[in-house]
């Protein structure tokens, strides 16, 4: 029982910071209607940044949110640089261009540090014991950085006149452009807050894991997963759909066998697919790919 | 005009003279490149069907690369001849792409992307892990290919290589082209634009889908098949997501649904890699920018804007 | 003008289709024969657009019967009931915007060849594509790009397409929609040469005037069924009709 209660927390812990990734992922897939291919990269960054500050001296608080606040400028520059131009092209390019800014950010902090290293987890110590039951306490943590920003989000998009304004316009961009809501701006807002998202999944990932350039590799399909298991587009199916994952991915790798439980997952999901097209949400949201 | 418009015969033909020319002209190390630049030929364009005409998100290029490298090079060290492992990862990429078309091919755009991203991981996690087979994490060696046709001897030159490399993308391209202007590519191109008008027009789109996945799997395995002759190793490692970036780099610059522009695409690419890879650790980063500029400032591909200023090279659908 | 008293080309028996709780389509039937217009009339959300796509086959529908040639089509797909002799336009993009217009009609006889056609080699095909754009008169459009066409022509192109096929029952989806007058007259004696030539047709418009002319039946409908159905006499001078169009009476 009580193994399983650690593989429970273990996995609602890594499942948190998938759902992260994966709602932030679905934000601004609902605002733009792409798949943001550099999110495991801005993950990354987060980490990257957050370490380097740390090692260089920085708080630790403080260096969270300099990272934080970093990597959201940089899913703004994506906003600019590699989506706005290219709102009406063809969707193959779209993606390309998200690709392409994955490769750049990559390959520029491969640049800078060639090996992996280790970072230091938010509380000092490595395990807490509760009863028999002993855990790291990181993974609490992450599920409670999931609880707050989730409700956070919930709360700003039902009860900010902003958060109206966005989820408005999300579902019609022309409706919007017609009533006079400002769409680039909303776009911009949508690219921001997923990357910082995606930053916060990485800083909380990183003391479970090492940073290296390619960390944001497998989160990164591992949110694509979370999101086809919940339904894409739905935005707490995202955050089902990574818990999911989470529980998954960590309940393989304990009960099976440690290759199988990065798999299981997959498998899982393209099962899925296969019976179900539309996700476990059925005919929920159903996200148009839109056709230039 | 109305000749030209027919379909420019006028450029790969130039480019086959300069192929044929080339292995005289340049030095063994330069012809091997060229050689390379083959088996990805063979692969663009094959990956192109899908990518391009048919306009799916094949998230697949390097999964069914590495199919044909591993099922020809596997056979190929059982002593199998050159012929039949090609033909063995022709048939290998065609039958899993259909399998895997059958079940994936009705999804949406990104559900469909993702199942190419599972299949490639799922491919990976079993190179790596049915040792017995596959060699597991380190791969195998792959022997110089022997053809029955050549009295079974083993080509070593690089000559050689290159000019069987050539008589296999030749083939390849004319045949990449005739579909792309027969009434399946014909029927890729509505079912891709409109899919309400194509079945209109008595196209079964999900059959039409499917067999852009079978065709482009085939294609995509015999490219992969020769790439693997010429590494002389099969490695699990290089066929996940730097392969399949490079892949569609290709396309991109190309310019997509131009089977001449595939072709270029692959043998720029090839060249570029080639120059990078003296670069160490910056080949992400060019990467990374030349495809973003790629996409930001030519809307279709190097080959296909050029193409456009010279109307009468754009191919045809006719 | 009888229509010959043989199956019908197209018929749709009982035919109800369901959004969620809304009933856009509710218990209509209809039928196209040889060398008749059918005419489909109804003010906007009338439901005509939902029951011409179930008829083509783009719509699934919650209840009733398609037949095509006497031949239960219910459960087929739209590319199975085209290859069964049914072409269709549609009110917008029915052509490809970057292919020229030969290659969009050579879409057509792509159609044509999946009804029978005898096959064709590439230079014959271009031949006759060309030959087909000239019956039409529009053979100086062959390297256009059908996007850059206006409504008027890209119309024309889409009928060239169409019966480039060769089809004995063709759907028109407001084809007389953002036309200038005189296109429309154009179109209206195009549509009955291909009647007079045995082609059943069904038209849906929501301007009256032009089926009034063209249509040899036409079926009104509001708010999902029937409202009304004669020859064009008879529906032009109808007090419900004209209430219909101008208010919201309701059912």
């Amino acid at each position: 029982m009580t193994t399983f209660i650690q593989v429970l927390i273990a996995g609602l812990g890594q499942g948190s910071v998938y759902a992260l990734m994966a709602l932030g992922l679905t934000l601004i897939l609902r605002s733009t209607t792409v798949l943001n291919f550099s999110h495991g990269a801005l993950y990354m960054a987060g980490a990257f940044i957050a370490l380097e500050l740390i090692r260089a001296g920085v708080g630790y608080a403080l260096a969270v949110v300099i990272a934080i606040a970093a990597v959201a400028l940089i899913g703004a520059i994506i906003n600019f640089l590699a989506f706005q131009p290219l709102l009406h092209k063809e969707h193959v390019t779209q993606v390309f261009a998200t690709f392409a800014m994955s490769s750049i950010i990559v390959g520029i902090v491969g640049y800078v540090t060639v090996d992996q290293r280790g970072m230091p987890p938010i509380l000092p110590m490595q395990s807490v014991r509760v009863g028999s039951i002993t855990f790291n306490p990181q993974y609490l943590i992450m599920i409670g950085v999931l609880v707050v920003a989730g409700t956070a989000l919930a709360l700003f998009f039902r009860y900010t006149r902003a958060g109206v304004v966005i989820r408005a316009s999300t579902d019609n961009l022309r409706g919007a452009t017609l009533v006079g809501i400002n769409v680039r701006r909303v776009f911009l807002i949508m690219w921001t807050l997923g990357a910082t998202l995606a930053a916060i999944a990485g800083i909380l990932a990183a003391p479970t894991t090492l940073v290296s350039a390619t960390m944001g590799d497998t989160p990164m399909i591992t949110a694509l997963a979370a999101m086809t298991l919940g339904g894409f587009g739905s935005i707490p199916g995202s955050v089902i759909g990574g818990l999911l994952m989470g529980l998954l991915e960590t309940g393989g790798n304990f009960y099976v066998s440690t290759q199988l439980g990065g798999v299981a997952g997959f498998i899982a999901v393209f099962l899925l697919l296969v019976i179900r097209p539309r996700g476990l949400q059925g005919s929920g949201r159903h996200v148009e790919v839109r056709r230039v | 005009m109305s000749a030209l418009r027919r379909g420019s015969v006028a450029v790969p033909v130039a480019l086959l003279i300069v192929a044929i020319a080339l292995p005289f002209l340049l030095n063994g190390y330069h012809v091997f490149i060229f050689s390379m630049a083959f088996a990805y030929i063979i692969a663009a364009v094959g990956f192109d069907m899908a990518l391009g005409r048919a306009g799916l998100l094949a998230f697949t290029g390097s999964a069914f690369f590495g199919l044909g490298a591993f099922v020809a090079g596997r056979l190929a060290t059982l002593g199998v001849p050159t012929e039949l492992t090609l033909l063995a990862a022709i048939a290998a990429g065609a039958v899993l792409g259909f399998l895997y078309g059958a079940v994936t091919v009705r999804l949406q755009a990104y559900y469909f992307a993702i199942t190419g991203i599972v299949l490639m991981l799922l491919l990976n996690f079993f190179y790596r892990n049915a040792e017995a087979i596959t060699g597991g994490y380190s791969g195998f060696s792959i022997p110089a290919p022997s053809f029955l046709l050549a009295g079974g001897g083993t080509l070593r030159s690089a000559t050689a290589m290159y000019f069987v490399g050539l008589c296999l993308a030749v083939p390849a391209f004319i045949v990449a082209r005739l579909i792309g202007r027969s009434r399946v590519g014909r029927s890729w191109r509505v079912a891709r634009e409109a899919p309400a008008v194509a079945e209109g027009l008595g196209i079964n789109v999900w059959r039409a889908r499917l067999l852009a996945v079978v065709l482009s799997s085939a294609y995509l395995a015999l490219g992969g098949a020769w790439f693997g002759y010429l590494s002389l190793r099969f490695l699990p490692e290089s066929f996940m997501f730097e392969q399949l970036l490079l892949l569609f780099l290709m396309l991109i610059i190309g310019g997509l649904r131009s089977v001449t522009g595939s072709a270029l695409g692959a043998v720029i690419l090839i060249w570029f890699n080639q120059y990078l890879a003296e670069f160490v650790g910056v080949s992400d980063i060019i990467y990374g920018i030349s495809l973003l500029a790629c996409v930001l400032l030519f809307s279709r591909g190097i080959y296909g804007t050029l193409s456009n200023r010279f109307r009468g090279f754009r191919e045809s659908l006719l | 003008m009888t229509a010959a008293a043989a199956t019908p080309l197209l018929e749709g028996i009982n035919l109800t289709v369901r959004f969620g709780g809304l009933t856009a389509v509710g218990d209509m039937t209809l039928a196209v024969n040889r060398a008749q217009i059918v005419g489909l009339m109804g003010p906007n959300g009338a439901g005509k657009t939902t029951l011409f796509n179930a008829l083509s086959g783009h719509q699934p529908v919650a209840s009733g019967e398609i037949r095509i040639n006497g031949v239960s089509v219910t459960r087929e797909s739209a590319s199975g009931r085209a290859r069964r002799g049914l072409a269709r336009t549609f009110q917008l993009g029915g052509l490809v915007g970057d292919l020229t217009v030969l290659e969009n009609i050579a879409l057509g006889f792509d159609h044509g060849r999946r009804l029978g056609q005898p096959a064709r080699s590439r230079a014959a095909l271009i031949a006759a594509a060309r030959e087909h754009l000239a019956a039409f008169g529009l053979e100086e459009l062959e390297f256009v790009y059908a996007a850059n066409l206006g409504a008027g022509l890209r119309r024309r192109v889409e009928v060239a397409r169409v019966m480039a096929a060769e089809p004995t029952l063709v759907l028109l989806d407001e084809p007389a929609a953002g036309l200038a007058h005189d296109e429309r007259d154009d179109l209206a004696k195009l549509l009955a040469s291909l009647r007079d030539r045995g082609i059943g047709l069904l038209v849906t418009e929501h301007t009256s005037d032009f089926l009034f002319a063209v249509a040899d039946q036409i079926v009104v409908m509001n708010f999902g069924r029937e409202l009304l159905r004669g020859p064009a006499e008879v529906v032009r001078s109808d007090q419900t009709v004209l209430a219909a169009y101008l208010g919201g009476q309701h059912p």
